[in-house]
């Protein structure tokens, strides 16, 4: 296991680097107390995975030295200079909300930037159609400031987490709720501000031009917006962001299809996808999802047609939206799906509200701490996928040690929950298991990892590295042309290997 | 390790997904008309994780696993700074299954707290109060004598026994006198009798509870409810939020069992309203605060509201209400006000702005522990607003005159 910290000389001792934060941020907004440090060493949400917590972490993990809080863009700047100046790692966050230990610390410390209040809403521009925020705004806020003018960011976060801050996800690629009609939140990006590990700032696309004040994504040359999206903040941090926006759809629906097999969902869905017709869908395959259909319905077990997809429509006129329904019922009927009838949100299903899935108590619904595997693949291989994990969790080794869930069936699940654009979703599957047990949380993280590793070697491609998630795996999967790429532009760009040191697998050699 | 109780909220501690909605997001109840951001008031403040129920859970199985272990400043910077609002289970519901329990934010907390005061780590204040409380030549939080309790109802004479009684509380009695005075006066009106226990009514405890006092707690509502099963009283009617809520239902969790209905006298009043003639209808533009242990701890929003309207007055709602409401800042029983005066007032700054912001001059609450504390916030903000328990409103309303209330609005 690499140590980074062995190989890093500290000049500065804790008080003297806490002094100088405080004199870059104010006293208020630095905290190195015990229990801070390891609040802020929970590396991922809806998971067991954090060091002390779980043994065996494929990565040295550990809480940072300690918390800060910058406001503007000057303090990152400042921050980052006394970084470098003493070979401290910083470790950039957002709402800590994310599955693959993007913004957790190793177990060599450093300085972990909270940048929940760099969170103002700079500005709509109505010429552009583009509004303009600091990168750690929530989605809540964001939607929130956009709906006040009647506007969307379109993608509107990730599912059921408006707590979670927009830049997090800028540098994990993010997918989420209406990724299927506006594509991931980063296809809406338009311009990046970064601050570059040596201090230096530099705005991408449009601004990157002095005289432009509109903002554009793919012009002034290579689009290195790029560069630093999904790259968990290996190359800089980003400190503004520029997204597009939509005007807020006035009319909605929602309804359930319950298709003869995963295949015929499958195709079904991407048949409406290429005519654009949803805005959001959510396709189940096995597990306690159709446990809960069946019985929401009443439906005689096991009889009931395979592959439920609860599909979400928009439109800005009432007549456009119902063409657009009548359209995919046509679609569906083609494949000989059931439409389920009433309103299926009363039944607490949706493919678009906000707290669908995720938030709050859930786990307790599953009965133990949820275990997620989220990347993307092509509609049409879904299936391919499905049975293969399917198999997997029946297997009696693995189904015995899951949860319950408060329906009485062992929680597993598969599902899509579009995310993606184009024929493309966010497949995911899901297991919950009491983590109360050190033994259990041990078995909890080999059983994901089995199952990432599964997705890598099937051709799965992980929306979020990040460290502690795809990472070991992808590492053995990744050409070496391309291995080398990103270590060369790590060298060239973070000579001290301060930002992030181990997402991407960069920096630990 | 003294993680006994702690150990007992196990399962439910890892059943937090540290999902983040109890930090700050949208308020789900009211997402299509607004939205706001805050949940966690100490949060909205210190803006570091620890602070809110996500942090706190957090902390938790790091205790369990012993990776950290309780101390001083664990348990005055974060398990005692925690206001109990219950806003971070209101938030904690996803709409995946509408029968779908929140985390028990508010146990776990109080666990820690107990587990904290066995182990002689509670904030030091906090145990001078319960110990005042504790005392019984004193037996309340503010350490002042005994008889003071029944100053205003010296000219009232009232019975010792009836089927209802009135528990007027410390908050009240001391803080706030005209409240309990309003409360009988309106009573007296309606041709109700209702007893009240004089200088032998004892705190109720609930400082006790919420600084992990647990024991005393018990010992304490034990020998109050013995006091009231010999007055006969069926009926149990409070002013005060706090005392309500916990004989409603932390007494329960603490294993005592309470033999007698209660009542908030917003329920009792607003069925008493419809015989009373209103000689001087208040008709004026009022906002409403809803208290924590009225509204999210005990579920009662409804009645204080149709009193509002009944009495004359225009209602007009902070933008934050109801199950959204903003904390006063008070913290439980005050445990914010007495061990962290700064935080409570920057809390309390922010929900008086958004009181102002209303456009009233008129601030109804049925608390007295939060009227005393936004009355303060509005003196602190030189905002010009007068304020009203609701009892004060009622008897208002009813014409009735008291010296003793008259001078207290502003």
């Amino acid at each position: 296991m690499n140590k980074l910290g062995e190989f890093m000389t500290r000049v500065l001792s804790q008080s003297d680097l806490v002094a100088a934060l405080e004199g870059i941020v104010g006293s208020k907004a630095v905290n190195d107390s015990e229990h801070a440090r390891w609040t802020y060493a929970l590396s991922e949400a809806w998971s067991t995975v954090s060091p002390g917590l779980t043994d065996d972490l494929y990565l040295d993990l550990g809480p940072p030295d300690v918390i800060v809080k910058p406001k503007i863009t000057d303090h990152v700047i400042e921050i980052v200079k006394l970084a470098n100046k003493h070979e401290i790692p910083v470790i950039p966050r957002g709402g800590g909300t994310g599955n693959a230990s993007g913004s957790a610390a190793l177990s060599s410390g450093g300085i972990m930037l909270d940048l929940l209040d760099m969170n103002s809403f700079i500005k709509y521009d109505p010429v552009s159609r583009a509004c303009r925020f600091q990168a750690g705004i929530t989605w809540g806020k964001l939607c929130y400031e956009l709906k006040k003018i009647g506007l969307t960011p379109g993608f509107m976060g990730p599912h059921g987490i408006y707590g979670a801050a927009v830049g997090g996800g800028v540098s994990i690629d993010s997918t989420g709720i209406h990724g299927t009609k506006y594509g991931q939140e980063n296809e809406n990006v338009q311009n990046l501000q970064v601050v570059l590990p040596e201090g230096d700032v530099i705005e991408t696309g449009s601004l990157a031009n002095t005289m432009t004040d509109w903002y554009f994504r793919y012009c002034n040359g290579p689009d290195l917006a790029g560069l630093f999206m999904g790259s968990c903040g290996t190359f800089g941090i980003i400190t503004e962001i520029t997204l597009r926006t939509y005007p807020l759809p006035k009319f909605k629906s929602d309804f359930l299809y319950l298709f003869p097999s995963e295949m015929d969902q499958c195709k079904a869905l991407m048949e409406i996808d290429s005519y654009e017709l949803m805005s959001d869908y959510m396709g189940l395959a096995q597990g306690f999802y159709y446990d809960l259909i069946e019985k929401s319905f009443n439906l005689e077990p096991g009889k009931t047609q395979k592959g439920p997809a609860l599909i979400h429509t928009s439109a800005y006129d009432e007549i456009i939206l119902e063409r657009k329904n009548m359209m995919i019922d046509k679609i569906a009927n083609k494949y000989k799906a059931i439409k389920m009838p009433g309103d299926i949100t009363q039944l607490g299903m949706s493919a678009h509200d906000t707290n669908e899935m995720l938030g709050g108590g859930v786990c307790k619904f599953f009965g133990g701490m949820m275990h997620k595997t989220c990347s993307v693949l092509p509609l049409l291989k879904c299936p391919e996928f499905n049975e293969w994990h399917y198999r997997f969790f029946k297997n009696p080794k693995v189904e015995n040690l899951l949860s319950t869930t408060a329906l009485g069936n062992k929680c597993w699940s598969i599902q899509y929950p579009g995310g993606c654009k184009h024929g493309f979703v966010l497949h995911m599957s899901m297991f919950n298991m009491d983590a109360t047990t050190r033994d259990l949380r041990s078995k909890a993280y080999k059983i994901w990892h089995e199952i990432l590793k599964q997705k890598i070697e099937m051709g799965t491609s992980p929306y979020w590295v990040g460290k502690d998630a795809f990472m070991p795996h992808l590492n053995k999967k990744f050409t070496p042309e391309y291995l080398n790429l990103l270590k060369s532009l790590k060298k060239l760009l973070d000579p001290n290997n301060i930002m992030n040191p181990g997402a991407l697998g960069l920096g630990l050699d | 390790m003294g993680l006994m109780k702690l150990e007992e909220l196990k399962q439910e501690v890892w059943f937090c997904g540290c999902c983040s909605m109890c930090r700050e997001t949208i308020s789900k109840g009211i997402a299509t008309k607004h939205a706001w951001l805050g949940v966690c008031p100490v949060y909205d403040v210190l803006r570091f994780d620890h602070y809110t129920s996500r942090g706190r859970n957090t902390i938790a199985k790091y205790l369990l696993e012993e990776v950290l272990e309780y101390n001083n400043i664990l348990a005055e910077d974060v398990i005692f700074r925690c206001l109990g609002c219950k806003a971070c289970e209101q938030i904690c519901t996803p709409t995946l299954v509408p029968t779908l329990k929140p985390i028990a934010n508010m146990k776990i907390i109080k666990a820690m707290r107990e587990d904290c005061w066995n182990l002689g780590l509670a904030p030091k204040k906090l145990q001078e109060t319960c110990a005042k409380i504790m005392d019984p030549q004193i037996n309340n939080p503010f350490g002042l004598e005994k008889d003071l309790r029944v100053d205003w109802a010296e000219e009232l004479n009232l019975p010792k026994k009836a089927e209802v009684l009135y528990f007027a509380g410390c908050a009240a009695s001391y803080q706030n006198p005209n409240t309990p005075e309003a409360v009988i006066k309106v009573l007296q009106e309606a041709e109700q009798e209702v007893a009240y226990l004089g200088v032998e009514e004892l705190c109720c405890g609930h400082q006790l509870i919420w600084a992990g006092d647990i024991e005393d707690a018990r010992k304490n509502a034990q020998e109050l409810i013995s006091l009231i099963q010999k007055t006969g009283a069926k009926k149990v009617i409070f002013s005060c939020a706090g005392c309500f809520n916990t004989f409603k239902n932390d007494y329960k969790e603490i294993g005592v069992s309470v033999p007698f209905r209660v009542e908030h006298v917003s329920k009792t009043f607003l069925s008493l309203l419809k015989k009373l003639d209103l000689k001087n209808e208040f008709q004026q533009k009022v906002t409403y605060h809803d208290p924590c242990h009225l509204g999210r701890h005990a579920n009662e929003y409804k009645n204080p509201r149709k009193i509002i309207t009944r009495v004359g007055a225009e209602l007009v709602e902070m933008d934050r209400s109801k199950k959204e409401s903003w904390c006063c800042g008070a913290g439980s029983g005050g445990t914010c006000l007495i061990n962290y005066p700064e935080l409570n007032q920057e809390i309390r700054s922010r929900r008086i702005e958004e009181a102002k912001a209303t456009d009233t001059n008129f601030l109804v609450t049925a608390c007295p522990m939060c009227l005393k504390n936004l009355r303060d916030a509005a003196h602190e903000n030189k905002i010009d607003m007068e304020f009203y328990d609701l009892p004060n409103l009622i008897a208002e309303a009813l014409g009735l005159k008291s010296d003793l209330y008259d001078s207290w609005k502003g």
